[in-house]
């Protein structure tokens, strides 16, 4: 389907430069080196998306924990729009997780759908604005329409607050509320983070147990 | 149930985290991050045998999950929140969780 800023093509797109990037020799030499930002070359890149788009894929699959700030805007001046990136990190976000799932279960990751024709809807929510994270986002108490609801009914945690990385995708709302469901389908709901709920077949603590050692393993500091 | 955050934040996948299973799911979750094949299907595998198929899948979940949540704090460059510090702050006097996890902190 097509997204806020990108067509249904360009987003099979870069779900396949997804994959692809596990294989890139490029990526492979950068994420071995001292720093991943002195290492030339060209990704082996499989689509005709633009170059910073195949770079930002490629570096958010393979070496997401040195990102910075930086490297980000030199990206956006490249020629990649703040949702374009913001809709690129979801997109890519969510073929990790289908992939990963895949491959913890032991079972082959799905095949990519064929996309669905159709222009991007161009729905960005103006009022986002850099406040918890380097990309602009909409924060709770200003937000509106869906994403007022989408904060009230689902993002707001038992401790009465929204993280900001349930946040960080409001630039592009319809990418937020599609990570949302992501969420609710593989994690828990919001209001049941931590809880005694019987959601799942293992208990809250070994959800979390799950959950830190995986970003530890990542070495998220988030 | 008492759990031994030092150990869950150790990165010592044998430590004694007071989680039920604990080792065998951080082993599972380490394998499928980071591990071979071969690793991951006996982590699979050893885990299957302690906690049963519908524990398994909601593991392998909440694993892959978080393989991308962690990209999208890590691409949208998020801020950890107040909250979460001021709990790590009461929970663990004195724990700095980034040099702990060996990152700078935004």
């Amino acid at each position: 389907m097509p997204g806020a800023t990108w067509t249904g093509a360009e987003r099979v797109a870069i779900a396949g430069e997804a994959r692809a990037a596990q294989v890139c020799q490029l990526c492979a030499d950068r994420k071995s080196a001292l720093s991943p930002y002195h290492v030339p070359g060209e990704h082996a890149t499989v689509t005709p998306l633009p170059l910073p788009a195949v770079d930002a894929v490629h570096r958010i699959v393979t070496d997401p924990a040195r990102l910075t700030e930086r490297w980000l805007s030199s990206t956006v001046d490249s020629g990649l729009s703040e949702p374009q990136y913001v809709e690129l990190v979801a997109v890519v976000a969510t073929l990790v997780a289908v992939d990963t799932l895949a491959l913890a279960l032991g079972v082959p990751p799905p095949a990519l759908l064929p996309p669905a024709d159709g222009r991007p809807s161009g729905h960005v929510a103006r009022e986002a604005v850099v406040h918890s994270a380097w990309v602009p986002t909409v924060s709770p108490e200003t937000a509106r329409g869906e994403l007022a609801e989408l904060y009230r009914d689902r993002l707001t945690n038992r401790w009465g607050f929204v993280g900001n990385v349930n946040r960080a995708l409001t630039l592009v709302p319809e990418e937020q509320l599609m990570m949302c469901s992501l969420l609710e389908a593989m994690y828990v709901p919001m209001a049941q983070m931590g809880g005694g709920g019987a959601l799942r077949a293992i208990a809250p603590a070994q959800i979390e147990l799950v959950a830190a050692t995986v970003s530890a393993v990542n070495g998220c500091f988030y | 149930m008492r759990v031994d955050l030092q150990a869950v934040i150790s990165g010592v996948v044998g430590a004694d985290t007071g989680v039920p299973a604990g080792a065998s799911l951080r082993r599972f979750a380490r394998a499928t991050i980071l591990g071979s094949a071969h690793e991951l299907d006996g982590a699979r595998a050893e885990l299957l045998g302690e906690i049963g198929p519908a524990a398994v899948a909601d593991a392998a979940a909440v694993a892959a999950f978080f393989n991308a949540y962690d990209r999208v704090a890590d691409a949208t460059g998020t801020i950890s929140d107040g909250p979460m510090r001021e709990s790590i702050a009461h929970l663990l006097p004195g724990f700095d969780v980034a040099a702990a996890i060996g990152v700078q902190a935004r």
